[in-house]
């Protein structure tokens, strides 16, 4: 990614601590900000179940459960998961774990120059539980 | 005689006298029944508008106990309505459900070596049979499961509801499941055949046959989620599950309100890993009896048709010779003509891996369900 692409200036790297979510703003919408080992993940805080702020949710181990009754972590992942009904989400797709027809929306997002940039241009418009 | 292929999934065959029975049963247990000991059956406290649980018109000529003649049986239900197979499931099966596990396993082994040898060994080839389990004996019950479940006759398990106060999908029934595994036999659960009446229902003992039959489901829809919140289809994967007489429209409401919470809850069970209405629709099945009556059949056939598939989850059953059966009539006036291969054979047939062309008499045209008269 390159500052030739649509993007906007979110803040600065130092200003989004390593592991963990903080809000940002993107043309006028909350946007969330994860850095984790070495990247940047930019996702609607909007939970699409109903609408709950993602920015408020929590980043959880990612878990598996290999056999009825025994749980295990996936590797290092985590999941965000909403402040409401806690649905888990994929950090970088956004689907929801439960049911992949659901996404938060995500934006790509990189850093340049000591800056996060989000590109509020290009990721699909998420599904959402229809009214 | 109906020119009709069907399948009746529910059909309670009975013994005319406990001596019958115990015949099968080791001396000492035999001589304890005898005397008195035990009991095959609990007494129902709520009445019956006919004084009895049978159709009035079931009993013999001699007053003798419906379901305990085969002959009746093929000229009241077998042979009208075309049908090819029907599951023989006892007296529901609550005949094992005593509180006492030693007496309980007895009696099921006893009643499975009578219904071969009675019924399923008659020479009747539309007599398949269901071996009976207390589940609150689960290692025994998997033993008995192993024991006859190679009987070309045997069709499923019938398991006893809330043998130890479970859910059934709970760890500790799992055994039995593992033997249904081994041998690709589907489960089956009768509701209605606990040893006390008041487990069906979440508020407490019912106090009238209204209000016990209005709310018998209950005991039903809290086992099939436990099935699969338990993880019991990803751990055994040829399961299938085969709800008995808890009527057909809580199905909706079931898998909306499962898939509804799963999103929410994946985390507490995360073994579930696909929505529940997937192990649904793969794994359980569901007797249409007793069907309910709405003022107008497509009330319940467009909330019913609101689940995908549904046309395939439905299993025909009388319940004959109960008083609450479904007469064959009744059912094809209410189900979409589309539907009737499937809800009358089709799905049983898949569901028991039998092949359809398996059932038709020899000498006998094929002929479809829907051209039963």
């Amino acid at each position: 990614m390159s500052t030739a692409e649509p993007h906007v200036d979110v803040g600065a790297l130092e200003d989004f601590p390593e592991g963990s979510l903080a809000e940002a703003t993107l043309s006028r919408r909350t946007i969330g900000i994860l850095r984790r080992n070495g990247s940047v993940y930019a996702f609607a805080s909007r939970c699409p179940h109903m609408g709950g702020p993602m920015c408020q949710g929590r980043l959880l181990p990612r878990l598996d459960g290999p056999t009825a009754g025994n749980v295990a972590r996936r590797g290092d992942e985590l999941v965000l998961a909403c402040p409401w009904h806690g649905w888990e989400f994929d950090i970088s797709s956004g689907e929801a774990i439960a049911n992949p027809r659901y996404r938060v929306r995500t934006y790509p997002a990189w850093v340049q120059d000591g800056r996060v940039l989000v590109d509020p241009t290009s990721s699909p418009r998420a599904a959402t539980v229809p009214a | 005689m109906s020119t009709a292929t069907v399948v009746d999934c529910d059909v309670h065959h009975n013994w005319a006298r406990d001596a019958d029975v115990l015949a099968f049963m080791p001396s000492r247990w035999r001589a304890e029944m005898e005397r008195g000991l035990g009991s095959f059956r609990y007494r129902n406290p709520y009445p019956h508008t006919g004084g009895v649980n049978k159709r009035l018109d079931s009993f013999g000529p001699g007053g003798e106990t419906p379901g305990t003649d085969p002959r009746m049986l093929a000229e009241q239900l077998l042979d009208p309505f075309g049908i090819r197979r029907a599951i023989l499931s006892f007296e529901i099966g609550h005949e094992a459900s005593s509180p006492n596990p030693h007496l309980a396993i007895e009696i099921a082994r006893a009643a499975n070596d009578w219904s071969i040898a009675t019924w399923l060994e008659s020479g009747d080839d539309r007599h398949y049979g269901a071996i009976m389990v207390p589940a609150h004996v689960p290692e025994e019950g998997a033993k008995e499961i192993r024991r006859v479940g190679g009987h070309p006759r045997m069709a499923e398990v019938l398991v006893v509801s809330s043998g130890v106060g479970l859910p059934l999908g709970h760890p500790v029934y799992h055994p039995v499941y593992d033997a249904a595994n081994e041998l690709g036999l589907p489960v089956a659960l009768h509701v209605g055949s606990e040893w006390m009446p008041h487990v069906v229902a979440a508020g407490g003992l019912p106090n009238s046959r209204l209000e016990y039959l209005t709310i018998a489901p209950q005991s039903a829809i809290h086992h099939v989620t436990s099935f699969i919140t338990h993880g019991v289809f990803e751990r055994f994967p040829r399961v299938r599950f085969l709800v008995v007489e808890a009527g057909i429209s809580w199905i909706p409401w079931l898998l909306w309100n499962l898939d509804a919470a799963y999103p929410d809850l994946r985390r507490e069970s995360p073994w579930v890993k696909r929505l529940p209405s997937e192990y649904f629709r793969e794994h359980v099945r569901v007797t249409t009896q007793p069907m309910e009556l709405t003022d107008r059949r497509e009330h319940l056939v467009d909330y019913l048709s609101m689940v995908d598939g549904i046309d395939e989850i439905l299993c025909f059953a009388s319940d004959y010779p109960h008083w609450d059966a479904d007469e064959m009539g009744f059912i094809k006036s209410r189900i979409p003509r589309e539907w009737r291969d499937k809800v009358l054979c089709d799905n049983a047939c898949e569901l028991f891996g039998w092949d359809r062309r398996d059932l038709q008499p020899a000498g006998e045209p094929a002929s479809t369900t829907s051209a039963a008269s």
